[in-house]
């Protein structure tokens, strides 16, 4: 029975298992791991430091501004008390991608702005079907033919010179190439940054940190910021990085400030999907000599990757649609150039659409309606990237 | 295992004389006293030699001063009731309790001259030395081929990949059902067939002791004897220890069998150890006979 092949093996001479060197490959990355939950941590005392400081000093010491607090404290009970009812009808089941999906209540207000109600609602219900139906059914050709639909859309609506033209004065020449260009500028920084530090925290929380009190407190606090409003991100993002950083209103502070948005929503994920890959995968890895990192890396990771995957490609889409960090950092809303380095200054598509929006020519107004079918297919082309994704990657134990 | 005192065969049994004598207290004396009770000498090469070994949880102790001597290139079997101890005992053999945080081991298990539970010792790389097949075939949804190479791979394995996958699968008696699907993933196999590649993807890194853990429990009959023979064909190169709670199955392929019983706190204790055909035909302790005709949990 024992072969020439099975003596050969045996023999050490072909066994190099540099024992030593695997140990410390794990600790730099476990390493790496760690430095982003202490960003993560970090990320909450500033942010709480920097609110705190600076609101807390304009609250209570100035009385001019104790009616301001006053309707900024119902503000804050409204948001709160929307996002836990978010959060409890998330819990139930209960999704809320569809109707009340951010992008679709944007499009319903801002188009029923430019006093095209019609159109408004006919769009509305366009996001809601195609953000819905291929949940539901889970196939491919609804996606197919809503992209189908979106792009024929903006092909009656718009002439291509939209797409490639700057923003001007004139509506007839006003296009979207700069905020287009900015948007995915940004979006793949953010996306660079976010990706490995989240999925890097995930791993640490959920792979090698103790379940003891502490590393509870991160976690809890780490699902906190998945809900904290994103204009307090912006008002961090300008604290840290346009000022302290000094990187002005550039390409990249607006990308960290995105990163740090998305941060958290991703580590909630990719834990998830972590938690997902069974303890008998980990088991086996162990009992073949694997270190530590080995078994995350090549027995964990691999099954939990497309889970991750998912989740930051729907966080980076709730980014793309959002507005109020990149308008606090200073996104400029007229720019005739594209950024060129990640120190350039930017402008991003709800930004712009909100420029057009506030205009009161009527032709600025639809310009913003087809600026908003722009951006609502990038995040349809995104969303349906994540499903696919999902359905693709889906390891049945 | 709780068993009230009413139950106890040794109350009832008329063979001992002395043991009807005997009231709570002694009986529970008894399996309190049955550290190292019976160790049988061996003659044959010793793989693992334990003495004095201890496993706790916490503050819970799961396993009582547990010494015996492991043959070379046998089949050991462990038995007992539920919960009595044998897989915390069987983990102790690749330090797998280490991943447990509270988790907590005493005395000594030497092997190949270094006593395994000491600081110098590896456990990354005693496991690559002490193999271990689980109870539930847990193959990674990989290719075949994919699956047997991981451990290679992962070890440094700088030989020759496809012999080394082809000569794994042929000892776990796999090769002629799967040689033209190598590329396949793993999970389209049958219960059984994942359990052999599991076995493959074991011997594949070069283990010199094999740990099962039940490895025919979740099979159907065809399939378990189809893994009986693997273990028998494999006792010739590699030393393995298998806990089953099968008593046929002990009996068909292993030579030397360790009775296990826990006493009414749940601390596993060694009972008697010896070569199978005597602890099936004449044991020792009266335990060992009742659990083995069938009077036990």
């Amino acid at each position: 029975m024992s072969g020439p092949e099975l003596a050969l093996a045996r023999d050490e001479a072909v066994w190099h298992p540099r024992l030593r060197a695997r140990k410390i490959t794990g600790a730099v990355f476990v390493g790496l791991c760690v430095c982003s939950v202490v960003l993560g941590v970090a990320m909450l005392a500033a942010l709480v430091i920097d609110v705190s400081l600076d609101g807390a000093a304009r609250l209570f010491s100035a009385p001019e501004f104790s009616l301001s607090a006053r309707y900024s404290g119902y503000a804050l009970a409204v948001i709160i008390v929307l996002v836990v009812l978010f959060r409890v009808l998330e819990r139930r089941g209960i999704r809320i991608d569809g109707a009340l999906h951010p992008a679709g209540l944007g499009a319903l207000t801002t188009v029923g702005l430019s006093r095209h109600l019609p159109f408004a609602l006919a769009w509305w219900m366009a996001t809601t079907i195609a953000l819905r139906i291929p949940r539901a059914l889970g196939r491919l050709p609804w996606i197919v033919l809503a992209m189908l639909l979106l792009t024929w859309a903006v092909y009656l609506f718009l002439d291509q010179a939209f797409l490639t033209s700057f923003a001007s004065r004139i509506p007839g020449r006003a296009g979207i190439y700069a905020p287009l260009i900015g948007t995915l500028y940004m979006m793949v920084i953010t996306a660079a940054v976010a990706f490995p530090l989240g999925v890097g925290a995930a791993i640490y929380l959920e792979e090698y940190a103790r379940q003891n009190w502490f590393a509870k407190m991160i976690q809890i606090n780490i699902a906190n910021l998945a809900g904290v409003p994103s204009i307090v991100y912006g008002l961090l993002g300008l604290q840290l990085f346009v000022r302290a950083m000094e990187l002005d209103r550039s390409v990249l502070a607006g990308a960290l400030t995105m990163a740090l948005l998305v941060m958290p929503i991703i580590i909630v994920s990719s834990q998830e999907a972590l938690r997902a890959v069974p303890p008998s995968m980990r088991e086996g890895a162990y009992a073949l000599g694997a270190t530590r990192w080995q078994v995350v890396w090549s027995s964990v990771l691999p099954f939990a990757f497309g889970g991750t995957l998912t989740g930051t490609i729907l966080a980076l889409s709730r980014a793309i649609g959002e507005t109020a960090p990149i308008l606090v950092i200073g996104g400029l809303t007229f720019i005739a150039f594209l950024p060129t380095s990640p120190t350039d200054s930017f402008t991003i598509l709800p930004i712009q659409i909100f420029n057009w929006v506030s205009r009161p020519q009527e032709d600025f107004q639809l310009i913003a309606a087809a600026g908003i079918i722009l951006l609502l297919l990038v995040l349809l082309l995104m969303n349906s990237a994540a499903i696919i994704l999902r359905q693709r990657t889906r390891v049945r134990w | 295992m709780t068993i009230a005192p009413d139950e106890r065969p040794d109350l009832e049994a008329p063979r001992d004389e002395a043991s009807t004598q005997r009231r709570g207290a002694d009986l529970f004396e008894e399996i309190e006293g049955a550290r190292g009770a019976v160790r049988h000498e061996l003659d044959a090469e010793i793989a693992l030699e334990l003495r004095d070994l201890s496993v706790f949880y916490g503050h819970f102790m799961a396993l009582d001063s547990v010494s015996f001597d492991v043959p070379k290139q046998e089949v050991t079997a462990l038995i007992g009731p539920s919960g009595c101890g044998k897989s915390t005992l069987l983990r102790c053999f690749n330090r797998m309790n280490d991943l447990i945080p509270t988790a907590r081991m005493e005395g000594s298990i030497m092997f190949d001259g270094q006593d395994l539970l000491g600081p110098a010792v590896d456990s990354v790389g005693i496991r690559r030395r002490i193999g271990m097949v689980f109870q539930k075939p847990n193959p990674f949804p990989k290719s075949i081929f994919a699956n047997v190479a991981f451990g290679p791979k992962i070890n440094g394995y700088k030989g020759d990949m496809p012999a080394l996958v082809e000569e794994s699968l042929r000892r776990a008696a796999l090769w002629d059902e799967v040689k033209d699907d190598l590329d396949k993933s793993a999970l389209a196999l049958s219960g059984g067939q994942q359990q052999r590649l599991c076995i493959a993807r074991a011997i594949a890194v070069q283990p010199e002791i094999i740990l099962m853990d039940e490895p025919a429990s979740a099979l159907d009959p065809v399939a378990t004897l189809k893994i009986e023979d693997l273990m028998r064909e494999l006792a010739e190169d590699y030393t393995i220890i298998v806990v089953t709670h099968n008593m046929q199955q002990a009996a068909r392929v292993s030579s030397y069998t360790a009775f296990l019983l826990a006493g009414e706190e749940r601390t596993g204790r060694l009972v008697e150890f010896g070569p199978t055909q005597e602890i099936f035909t004449n044991p020792t302790d009266r335990r060992t006979e009742d659990y083995i005709t069938g009077r036990y949990g």
